[in-house]
């Protein structure tokens, strides 16, 4: 009987004790860890990876440089109202001899709800061409597309 | 029993009348509407008149004339031959009018409540007046609130069917608009101190949201009153009352008090430790999430002291409901924390995000956590069977079906992103990317579910230890009664041992003799009397059942004091012929 009494109590310490295991393991990685890894400048991936970063750093110049000339013409720009791109994963890399496709994981997130931020992740595709031996987007996705030219009409 | 008087006053058969209501109900609560948005279209037209130039739309006047003038006179002459009716009591208390009752005065009272708040506000505001439209409306529908509430609490003929509906519709409606409308003129004064003066102040002072809110919030807190106070709300005593108090006093206003706590104990450690974001988008969610964790915890405190002064069983359900918003939300920080965890596992190639994730799971853990301690105080969980509380059981089973139901989502979740890593050519850091939402709240599903069926299982030993030996071991009894049948019912005698038995099958047999022959008692009991409770008689057979060991009982009482209990065995095989 004691031992049937004591068992729940057994239990629920356990789990106070996986929980805040959890917290700790989970500040102590989060919080040293560092920039993300930076790919080859040369590869398709490493194209994709500093035109992300540009763009969620809002720096549209630099995110234009590595544009084609097609890409830059026809941009018109997001929406405004939507959650921001937080972080792009990378899913795959198809490389061909002139073209090549980027598949990324993209993570928008926007505060509010009850309990803490939302989060929503899609995938999408990042389309570049060599351009005289260089690697370019030339269709970056929606949600990626950052602009600072002023919307050409078609 | 032969009265002729109680076969003519008799209602006309059951179903032809309910039919006849549904239909009767149904066509007047379509043409009350229909007549009023006829008469309110008119009456805005006139308002109207004043500051039209020109009219060049005679087909805009077409719709209400008719709405007016075939709904409002066949609106009439129904409601006549309904009310007609209505003095009978068996009409009154009919479902069909007591839905329709409730139905227009709920859809009465909140289309006048927001026209009239609409009406009101709209005099705040630097814009030009558009004041027509609610006020017609607001004159139309408040007519129709005092007319239903007329017939309801008419003197000569009230309907008291269905009172608590009306009252706690009016009641729920008026703490919902009242609350939500006060969260968001203390959100916008509050706003206003935090991030400064908005861009827009220019053009319309700043304080005119916060006053139109204000406005709204005294109208619902008005509705609220009247129908919590002064129309006696808060003394109803049935099934709905409590549900309706716990849903609305209790579990969203917990689950407002307790976001907004989260959301606020969020921004000030995102202030600390993850400054990513412009201070101005940073401090956007305080004022809100200030403003609902104050209202609601008033509003939670109130119900929790109402729902005190009310039987145990409310008691304990507004503490259960309370236990449970806080479980859910300090178990969706436990998953959050672990989504961070494995989000910091990951590379990505841009963006990070993770610390974001991290504090926001801590916030609703901290939040979450003390309060479902106090609420639920696993510590002081019941060490016999007699202080298990009435509906623990049920919460139980709730979370752990709950959680288990969450970790089979996730599980397939995670299934479908592993195998199409397997099967394609994705790489593995998108794959940890992608799991790491649904193995968060696999985590947290499967702490919870664990903790509840851990509890599940202690208490159905508990139970089961406390429970008499009988339970498991008698199937069926067959029982004789030799009492005369108009003394004791055999029937009852029956249903009472077999609820004293926990489920035994009960065959109920009488005697066709005279019950004078047979065997000897083979107990002696203590002579009853002839005109022995059928309690006692369970006792008695309780008591002589105790130390019976066989899954078939025969157990023959009465009359008198007279009891056998003869446990019986199904013959082996190799004897039979």
């Amino acid at each position: 009987m004691s031992d049937a009494a004591r068992k729940p109590d057994r239990i629920l310490f356990v789990m106070l004790g996986v929980v805040g295991l959890l917290v700790v393991v989970a500040l102590a990685v989060v919080f040293t860890r560092g920039e993300p890894a930076s790919l080859d400048k040369a590869s398709p991936a490493g194209v994709v990876q500093r035109y992300s970063m540009s763009v969620i750093d809002g720096d549209n110049t630099t995110a234009d440089s590595y544009l084609t000339d097609a890409a830059r013409s026809r941009c018109r720009g997001g929406y405004p109202g939507e959650p921001r791109p937080a972080r792009v994963v990378l899913v795959s890399t198809t490389e061909r001899t002139d073209s090549a496709t980027v598949r990324v994981s993209i993570v928008q997130q926007s505060q509010g709800g009850p309990f803490g931020p939302s989060e929503y992740e899609m995938e999408d595709a990042f389309s570049l061409l060599k351009v005289n031996g260089t690697w370019k987007i030339d269709q970056p996705p929606y949600i990626l597309t950052a602009c600072s030219v002023v919307p050409a009409k078609q | 029993m032969t009265t002729p008087a109680a076969t003519t006053t008799r209602a006309p058969a059951g179903g032809l009348a309910t039919l006849r209501r549904l239909i009767l109900y149904v066509l007047l609560f379509a043409l009350v509407v229909i007549a009023a948005s006829g008469v309110s279209g008119l009456l805005e037209r006139l308002f109207r008149t004043a500051s039209v130039l020109v009219t060049g739309d005679p087909a805009g006047l077409a719709l209400p004339l008719a709405f007016t003038l075939i709904g409002g006179p066949l609106a009439l002459l129904l409601w006549w031959f309904a009310w007609r009716r209505l003095d009978d009591a068996a009409e009154r208390t009919a479902a069909g009018w007591g839905l329709y009752l409730s139905g227009m005065y709920a859809v009465s009272l909140i289309i006048a409540t927001t026209s009239l708040l609409n009406l009101a506000t709209s005099f705040i505001n630097t814009q030009a007046r558009q004041w027509q439209s609610p006020l017609a409306n607001g004159l139309v529908w408040a007519a129709m609130w005092l007319w239903h509430r007329w017939m309801w609490k008419h003197p000569a003929k009230p309907s008291t069917h269905l009172e608590d509906v009306r009252t706690l519709l009016g009641s729920v409606f008026g703490l919902l608009l009242g609350a939500g409308a006060a969260i968001a003129a203390l959100s916008g004064l509050l706003d206003v101190a935090i991030r400064g003066f908005p861009l827009s102040a220019v053009v319309e002072p700043w304080w005119f949201a916060p006053v139109r809110s204000l406005v709204w919030a005294a109208g619902g807190a008005l509705v609220w009153w009247w129908h919590w106070f002064r129309e006696g709300g808060r003394h109803f005593r049935t099934g709905l009352a409590d549900v309706a108090m716990i849903a609305a006093g209790i579990f969203i206003a917990g689950i407002a008090a307790l976001g907004g706590v989260g959301v606020v104990v969020f921004v000030l450690l995102r202030l600390a430790f993850d400054r990513s974001d412009p201070m101005n988008l940073l401090l956007e969610p305080l004022a809100r999430a200030i403003s609902a964790a104050a209202i609601g915890a008033v509003i939670w405190r109130y119900h929790r002291d109402v729902a005190a002064t009310r039987s145990t069983e409310t008691r304990r359900a507004s503490l259960l409901v309370t236990s449970a918003v806080a479980l859910a939300a300090a178990a969706s920080g436990v998953g959050v924390v672990v989504n961070a965890l494995l989000a910091a596992a990951v590379s990505p190639l841009a963006g990070g995000a993770a610390r974001t994730l991290l504090l926001g799971g801590i916030s609703s853990l901290v939040v979450g956590g003390p309060v479902w301690w106090l609420a639920w105080q696993p510590r002081q969980q019941p060490r016999t069977a007699g202080e298990i509380p009435p509906g623990r059981r049920i919460y139980l089973v709730a979370f752990f079906g709950v959680s288990a139901v969450v970790a089979l989502i996730t599980l397939l979740v995670t299934g479908y992103r592993v195998f199409q890593y397997l099967l394609g050519d994705v790489s593995g850091g998108s794959l940890l990317d992608r799991t790491r939402a649904p193995l968060g709240l696999l985590v947290a599903a499967g702490l919870v579910a664990g903790y509840h069926f851990a509890l599940w299982r202690h208490d159905r030993t508990l139970l089961a230890a406390a429970a008499p030996s009988l339970r498991r071991m008698t199937g069926h009894v067959t029982l004789v009664s030799g009492y005369p049948a108009d003394t004791i019912d055999v029937r009852s005698l029956a249903r009472g041992i077999a609820d004293a038995t926990g489920g035994a099958r009960v065959t109920a047999w009488l005697r066709a003799d005279d019950g004078g022959t047979g065997l000897p008692p083979s107990s002696a009991l203590a002579p009853a009397s002839p005109a022995a409770q059928p309690d006692e008689i369970i006792q008695q057979v309780m008591a002589a059942l105790n130390g019976v060991a066989a899954p078939h009982v025969l157990v023959i009482v009465g009359p008198g004091g007279r009891l056998d209990v003869v446990p019986l065995a199904v013959p082996p095989p190799g004897h039979q012929g």
